[in-house]
């Protein structure tokens, strides 16, 4: 008894529960694609025979490997710690101490989210990389308008107008 | 280098947009001590009712309203739960109380208009 609750705590270490469903998910979606694929380009040209099957399950068994390693990684990245390459793209477009500040207010709020029982940290990266990609066009259009001097056309036609 | 009282001077009364005016509430129902980017992000998304507001946007309005003389800014000092990290904290000026009152009196009126005409629930 003893050594099948071992065995079975060191298989829920190995696959914790978050491993199991994105596993579930991404190899739900390769298998809809394979039945997908098989009922339009190979049923019609080669008919259902052994060689078929053979090759679908060969397809299945490379997408369950692939989906596997996809989500192991996925699950071993999500630490409670904000992902570097976020700080850095920002930190091109916006310069210190703005984007310090910027960059802090991200991390206090990731670190909320991460230490949360509910939500955990993999929602913590989701929201931190989802705003830093929709930061960076608000940071980019201020950027450009800078560059090609829109602003100062823009104030201008203001100035006049009033 | 003109200071925020000079900006006010020069403009009065600035036509605020309709984003400037939540960032604008939230930095005064906060208060300065308060008014920082990520609680006035959480502010101006429940005042909203926005689902998504970016933190980026928040930043860039605020940047654009101390450029008007609206709001001022202070760093505070690095804590360890922000990585280290500095928090800039935002108070609201004269203009730009001005300039908020002067949008609540331009709603107002267009809501009285509003009661008044005929087919408009």
């Amino acid at each position: 008894m003893n050594r099948v609750r071992s065995a079975l705590q060191s298989l829920r270490a190995e696959y914790p529960p978050r491993f199991c469903i994105v596993w579930f998910l991404l190899y739900g979606t390769c298998y809809c694609v394979t039945v997908r694929l098989n009922h339009n380009l190979i049923e019609p040209r080669f008919g259902t025979g052994t060689r078929d099957a053979l090759f679908l399950s060969f397809l299945s068994c490379f997408e369950g490997f692939v989906a596997a390693c996809i989500a192991r990684r996925l699950s071993r990245t999500a630490r409670p710690e904000p992902p570097r390459n976020g700080c850095f793209l920002i930190l091109l477009l916006k310069p210190t101490p703005d984007g310090d500040a910027f960059l802090g207010d991200l991390e206090q709020r990731f670190r909320q989210i991460a230490n949360d029982p509910t939500q955990g940290p993999v929602r913590a990266h989701f929201w931190y990389w989802f705003q830093v990609l929709i930061s960076v066009f608000a940071f980019m259009w201020v950027f450009l308008k800078r560059i090609t001097l829109v602003a100062g056309l823009y104030e201008a036609i203001r100035k006049a107008i009033r | 280098m003109p200071t925020a009282q000079d900006k006010s001077a020069k403009h009065p009364i600035d036509n605020l947009g309709s984003f400037e005016c939540w960032i604008l509430t939230a930095v005064v129902t906060l208060g300065p001590e308060r008014a920082y980017g990520m609680t006035i992000h959480e502010e101006v998304e429940t005042l909203s009712r926005r689902r998504i507001v970016s933190l980026g946007s928040i930043y860039t309005t605020l940047e654009r309203l101390e450029n008007k003389g609206l709001v001022s800014s202070w760093f505070a000092d690095a804590t360890t739960e922000r990585g280290g990290r500095p928090r800039k904290y935002f108070r609201i000026e004269a203009a730009g109380q001005r300039a908020l009152q002067h949008a609540v009196n331009q709603a107002a009126t267009m809501a009285n208009a509003l009661k008044t005409a005929k087919g408009f629930v």
